[in-house]
């Protein structure tokens, strides 16, 4: 039951976000309370609890409830950077709607709803990569026109491949009885399916062009959603799909596999030199993401059930720092006014935190030797990668740790103009007006982060000209004006320090008119002392001080997703032991076995939980016995074999919420 | 007798002929609509009524998508490329291979949802592949309506969740293309022109007024035949 409300909040939202994106700060406003209240609502969701609906049910696990908060903590983070350095639009619902989906996929344990589930929940990220002209060009470039249909076109085919691979996958999972008596080859067909999928939506080398493509149409922000989340859940299914082949042999099930650790390896290469040939931090933001999504590959490719966990916790990993870097991209190209590389020489001397922010994402994106997400990669390497290739992962990590280094020594370089120019970090107090000598520097210092603001929304990515003097003394009158208007509050104990005139006193009037007209004043006298107060004051500057250091704001929240990617990669908020649990379909892959067909008559299709519902057949003694359970595969759980005694799904279907078994309860 | 799984797969297949053979984006989105109401119907037994109904109304969800996209923008596809009577024949063809083929035995499934699954996927085939918005749009949603009859033929029917599910996942698919089509490019470079050395004459302006009725070979030179006001 606890999974309703977080249901309900991204269904609403969604539908509510889309309803209001003709207002903009309607849409804003709505986008950011439902993510906030989809957060707290994916924080509350219980390891253990179940909800039927119709013949099947939705169980919900502690690494579900961890990934979606995860999730939708990362999008929230990101929508409120891009309250200052450029909204993403319809990031929000579109981000609302797949996660609901994902909550849908990781619950249920029918696998056709997990697959269609998982197929309708990648939709979504079309509205944010194609969903909009504004970040193009209005004149009709064909440049620019081409590139925008490229992109739709690639978006639409990847949609349509996840869809088809899912279903494929889904009734390859459910075993009806094949003509062909291993039915390996149609395993190998799904297995192949599912696997491009994931590495298409990923971008994946030889399919990298479109995330490529992605990185220029200046989705900023929006990129977290159709490179990130999105291809994280479907590596998550995906990963649970593959159990149900860890004991299959057949050649074209080899050929299959040998494909896809072929991708990883090109992919976990080729993706680094990538991020270290271009210099666009957009650019180099895409090929990191590239290039990580090659140990999601290694687990598909690994076919053993070790690698599930450690591929889980990358995947929760993942998500926390790749979201941290695409902020990171969004905050440094919106302070700087550019995201070239030769634009931003010395950007660390500006912003130190956000170098640190760099820091804490490269830490918890590679870790060191002992730290669970160094162990997680390393594991996923050594079994997706025969022992002869097992120095690729020490390649990887020293080809990531040199685009990551290009990025910081670039910061180090002698300062650019255009870096210099910047307001950085430093933090900022409003001056008074009355602090005469001071106040021409001080106005200007105090004007340069609307300005840089304004120059930076408008044209976000694109290379401004450095003004002249006779511009920059032209816009400093601007500047001052402007100043003046956001100290006003500063030199408003200035001007009321000059008593107003007495009023007149009255003529002959009788003591009464006196008292009533002191009695009028009074509330004028009471507002004014209210605003002379020395709190009303302060009140007053703090606010102006917060629009004052909007860039130190925004590189601190970009520092806290880090931490919090840091402090995951290191084993906190339970995400090691969430790593271990899996989801509904790890329970309700493994146990399956070939079931007997007992044609159209039978109620409904062969589905654990069909099997078991009220209205249905009971268990014949075969399936309802752990016995094909605890000799089969032990499904996709870290603990492997040795967790193969537990409950199988058709006893966990049955037995309700108090009885889940292990892979979903965590326990 | 014959059977209702048997009349609602002919619907889906000749919603789908009319999906990819026609030029104008509204009967694209008619024929969808015949071919997405009509395929959660393709089951023995019928769907119950929640099911059934569920499925209807994301057809419809779905089919609405494009039709707005397509009245919004007054956009139409290029129309089949190798015509409605070859798009006719091979969904024959698939059908009646589907038909005589059996992967699974014995089937749970009505076999005329694994013939019309086929065909759908043998329609969808032409339309992935080529560079036009509305048709790739079309050629996606068949794609998956095929495949979910597929899954619906070998196994068996299905759980309501899952219904709702696929029915989701098509509207999904369904907006998807509806926001490619609504922001697709007024003009449209050339397609496949062969780089040349020959100096060639001036491509024309593209033109801000309407085009003519389009006929088959009346197509300016370098520019598709879609200008959007």
């Amino acid at each position: 039951m606890s999974l309703i409300p977080f249901l309900a909040i991204c269904a609403a939202g969604s539908v509510l976000g889309l309803l209001a994106l003709p207002t903009r700060r309607l849409a804003r406003l709505v986008g950011v309370v439902a993510l906030a209240a989809a957060f707290v609502a994916a924080l509350t969701i219980k390891p253990a609890d179940s909800l039927a609906v119709g013949q099947v049910q939705l169980a919900t696990s502690w690494y579900a409830g961890l990934f979606l908060s995860a999730a939708t903590a990362c999008c929230l983070m990101l929508c409120i950077l891009g309250l200052v350095v450029g909204w993403p639009v319809r990031l929000a619902p579109a981000a609302l709607a797949t996660f609901g989906g994902l909550a849908v996929a990781f619950t249920a344990t029918d696998p056709a709803v997990v697959f269609a589930a998982i197929g309708a929940s990648a939709a979504p990220g079309i509205l944010v990569v194609i969903g909009s002209r504004a970040a193009e060009s209005d004149a009709p470039d064909a440049a620019v026109e081409t590139r925008l249909l490229d992109v739709s076109l690639s978006e639409l085919r990847t949609l349509g491949l996840i869809a088809a691979g899912s279903l494929i996958a889904a009734a390859a999972v459910l075993r009806p009885s094949w003509t062909e008596s291993g039915s390996t080859t149609v395993f190998a067909v799904a297995y192949l399916a599912l696997g491009v999928a994931v590495a298409v939506r990923y971008g994946a080398v030889p399919f990298h062009v479109p995330a490529s493509r992605l990185s220029k149409r200046g989705t900023k922000l929006g990129l977290a959603l159709p490179l990130v989340w999105i291809p994280s859940g479907l590596g998550v299914v995906a990963l649970s799909w593959s159990a149900s082949v860890f004991q299959m042999q057949g050649d074209w099930l080899d050929v299959a596999v040998a494909s896809l650790q072929v991708v990883a390896v090109v992919t976990l290469i080729l993706g680094a030199v990538g991020a270290l040939l271009h210099d666009e931090l957009e650019e180099i933001a895409t090929y990191s993401i590239i290039q990580d999504a090659g140990f999601v590959l290694l687990a598909l490719a690994a076919r053993d059930g070790d690698a599930s966990g450690s591929a889980r916790l990358w995947l929760i990993v993942f998500i926390t720092a790749k979201s941290a870097l695409v902020g990171w991209v969004a905050v440094l190209s919106w302070t700087f006014g550019s995201s070239r590389l030769q634009d931003l020489r010395g950007w660390l001397r500006r912003a130190p935190i956000l170098g640190v922010a760099l820091v804490v994402i490269v830490v918890a994106t590679l870790g060191w030797p002992g730290s669970a997400i160094y162990e997680a990669r390393a594991t996923l390497v050594d079994l997706g990668l025969p022992s002869e290739l097992h120095f690729l992962g020490f390649v990887a990590i020293l080809l990531a740790i040199a685009y990551y280094g290009r990025l910081l020594a670039v910061g180090l370089l002698p300062t650019s103009v255009r870096v210099g120019s910047a307001p950085g970090e430093r933090p900022r107090w409003p001056v008074p007006m009355t602090a005469a000598p001071a106040a021409p520097a001080a106005v200007a210092e105090a004007a340069k982060p609307a300005r840089t603001r304004a120059a930076a929304t408008s044209r976000p990515t694109v290379a401004r000209p450095i003004p002249t003097e006779e511009q920059a003394a032209a816009a400093f009158g601007l500047a001052a004006a402007r100043a003046r208007r956001t100290t006003r509050v500063s030199a408003a104990p200035a001007r009321l320090a000059t008593p107003p005139p007495p009023p007149p006193a009255p003529a002959g009037g009788s003591h009464l008119r006196v008292v009533a007209g002191k009695l009028a004043r009074l509330p004028a006298r009471l507002l004014g002392a209210a605003k002379r107060s020395p709190l009303t004051a302060f009140a007053r500057q703090t606010r102006v001080a917060w629009r004052l250091n909007r860039t130190l704001e925004t590189s601190l929240l970009v520092l806290a997703i880090a931490a919090v990617a840091v402090a995951i990669a290191f084993g906190g908020f339970g995400s090691s032991g969430a790593a271990g649990s899996g989801i509904s379909l790890d329970a309700a892959v493994a146990p399956m076995p070939q079931l007997p067909n007992t044609g159209s008559d039978q109620p409904y299709g062969p589905s654990p939980t069909q099997r078991t519902g009220a209205d249905s057949p009971a268990p014949s003694p075969t399936s309802s016995s752990s016995g094909s359970a605890s000799s089969g595969p032990s499904g996709s759980a870290s603990s492997g074999p040795s967790e193969s005694s537990g409950p199988s799904a058709s006893s966990s279907a049955s037995a309700g919420s108090s009885q889940l078994p292990s892979q979903i309860t965590g326990d | 007798m014959i059977e209702p799984s048997v009349i609602a797969a002919a619907g889906v297949v000749a919603g789908s002929i009319v999906a990819v053979g026609t030029r104008d984006g509204r009967a694209v989105a008619l024929g969808l609509l015949v071919a997405m109401v009509a395929a959660p119907l393709v089951a023995s037994p019928l769907p119950d009524s929640l099911a059934a109904a569920a499925g209807i109304l994301g057809a419809v969800l779905a089919a609405y998508l494009l039709w707005a996209s397509a009245r919004v923008n007054r956009s139409s596809g290029a129309g089949s490329g190798i015509g409605w009577v070859a798009e006719t024949a091979a969904a024959a063809a698939a059908f009646a291979i589907g038909l005589n083929v059996s992967l699974v035995t014995p089937l749970p499934g009505p076999i005329v949802a694994q013939a019309a699954g086929m065909a759908l996927i043998v329609l969808a085939v032409v339309p992935i592949m080529g560079r036009d918005v509305m048709r790739l749009g079309a050629g996606v949603i068949l794609l998956v309506l095929g495949v979910s009859l597929l899954t619906a033929a070998w196994l068996g029917p299905m759980a309501p969740l899952t219904r709702l599910a696929i029915a989701a996942l098509l509207v999904g698919v369904a907006g998807a293309a509806s926001v490619a089509i609504a922001v697709q490019p007024t003009v449209l470079p050339a397609e496949a022109t062969p780089p040349t050395d020959i100096p060639s004459s001036p491509a024309p302006e593209p033109s801000t007024e309407l085009p003519a009725p389009a006929t088959g070979s009346s197509r300016l030179p370098g520019f598709s035949r879609r200008v959007r006001p």
